[in-house]
C-alpha cells in the first residue's frame, strides 16, 4: 500500500474518534467542530465531509442532536455524545494508546527488547 | 461583491450539492443541505468583509458537492474488490451437469460468473449436448453401426465361412467415422468439462490481478524505516 493512501485511511478512521473526542465535555455545533478540526494540520482535508461523518456517527448511535438557541442568528443545531458515544471513545483510546506505544517502540528501537 | 452574485455563487453550490445527492432519501438530503447552508453561513459571518475569494475559499475548503455528497452514500471507498468465494457449489454442480444433464448444467454455467464468456462458448458449443447428446445420437449411431456391421462367420479352426458385409472399403470409412463420433462425444464432454475445471481454478482473469499483492515468502511483509 502506498504511504499516502495509508496515511489516508488512517486519519479517516481515526477522524470519527477525534469528533467523539471534541464532543466528550460539551455538546458542540457543526460548524465549530469543523473548525476545531480544520485548525489541525491535516485532521480535516475536505469540511463538507464532516456532515456525512456526523450524520452517520448519529446513526450509529453515538452522538445526538438537539437545537440551541444562538445569541447571533438562527437556532443551531448541536451534537453530543451518546452513553454509546462515551463507551466507543474510551474504547479507541485503550485500543489507540496500546497500538500507538506498540508502533513507537518498534521504531525506535527495531524490535530490540 | 454585489450581494446578489454572492448568493448565486452559494446557490450554485448547493444546488450542485442537490444534485449529487439525488440518490440520498429526501429527509435526509434536506437536513444536509441544510447543515451545509447553514456551514457557509456561519463562515460568511465570521468574515469582516466578505470578498470573492472569500467566498470561493469557503466553498472550495467545503470540497467538491461530488466529495461530500460520495461521504454520504459511502462511494468515498472504492467498494472493495468482491471476495473469492470460497464455496464453489455452483461452478462444481454445473460441471457435472454439463456431464449428466446438459440444459441445466448448461445453464447454470451461464448463471455463473466464474468463467469468462469465452470459457462459457467453448463449454456450450464442445462439443453440443454432453452425455445428453449421446442419448440422442447414440441410438441413431448404434443403429448404423447394426446395420452396416459385417457379419462374419468363422468355423472352429478359424476359416471364414461367409462374411456379409455389403461392400468392403465403404463400411471400413463409415465404421472409423463411426467409431470416431463415438469417442468424440464419449471423450469430448469430459475434456470441456475438465478445460472448465481448469479455468475454474485459474478464476475469470488469469492475468494474475489477485497475485499482484502477493508478497514473496520470506519478505517481510512490513518494513519500518
Amino acid at each position: 500500500m502506498a504511504l499516502d493512501t495509508l496515511i489516508t485511511q488512517m486519519r479517516k478512521g481515526a477522524l470519527e474518534y477525534c469528533v467523539l473526542a471534541l464532543l466528550k465535555d460539551q455538546a458542540r455545533y457543526g460548524f465549530e467542530i469543523v473548525q476545531r478540526l480544520g485548525q489541525i494540520d491535516g485532521m480535516l482535508t475536505s469540511e463538507g465531509t464532516m456532515y456525512p461523518l456526523l450524520g452517520r456517527l448519529r446513526r450509529d448511535g453515538l452522538v445526538e442532536t438537539a437545537w440551541k438557541e444562538s445569541s447571533a442568528g438562527p437556532p443551531r443545531r448541536y451534537y453530543k455524545l451518546t452513553a454509546g458515544g462515551q463507551r466507543a471513545l474510551r474504547g479507541f483510546k485503550d485500543e489507540w494508546t496500546t497500538f500507538r506505544a506498540a508502533v513507537d517502540m518498534i521504531l525506535e528501537t527495531g524490535g530490540a527488547k | 461583491m454585489t450581494a446578489p452574485r454572492a448568493e448565486q455563487i452559494v446557490a450554485g453550490y448547493l444546488a450542485r450539492l442537490e444534485a449529487a445527492l439525488a440518490p440520498v432519501p429526501e429527509t435526509r438530503r434536506v437536513e444536509l443541505l441544510e447543515e451545509v447552508r447553514e456551514h457557509i453561513a456561519e463562515a460568511r459571518a465570521a468574515l469582516p468583509d466578505e470578498t470573492d475569494a472569500d467566498l470561493l475559499n469557503i466553498l472550495d475548503r467545503l470540497g467538491d458537492p461530488a466529495d461530500v455528497a460520495a461521504a454520504e452514500i459511502g462511494r468515498a471507498d472504492p467498494a472493495p474488490a468482491p471476495a473469492r468465494r470460497a464455496s464453489r457449489g455452483l461452478e462444481i454442480a454445473a460441471l457435472i451437469l454439463l456431464l449428466l444433464f446438459w440444459p441445466v448444467g448448461v445453464v447454470l454455467l451461464w448463471m455463473s460468473d466464474a468463467w469468462t464468456t469465452r470459457d462459457k462458448l467453448i463449454g456450450t458449443l464442445a462439443p453440443p449436448g454432453g452425455y445428453l447428446g449421446i442419448f440422442i445420437l447414440g441410438p441413431a449411431l448404434a443403429l448404423g453401426t447394426f446395420t452396416t456391421a459385417c457379419r462374419t462367420i468363422s468355423d472352429d479352426t478359424g476359416r471364414v465361412i461367409s462374411s456379409t458385409c455389403p461392400s468392403g472399403l465403404a463400411q471400413t470409412g463409415i465404421d472409423v467415422g463411426t467409431g470416431l463420433l463415438v469417442v468424440i462425444y464419449l471423450i469430448g464432454p469430459i475434456l470441456s468439462a475438465a478445460y472448465l475445471a481448469v479455468r475454474l481454478r485459474h478464476g475469470p482473469e488469469s492475468s494474475g490481478t489477485t497475485h499482484g499483492e502477493s508478497i514473496p515468502p520470506g519478505v517481510p511483509a512490513v518494513t519500518a524505516e
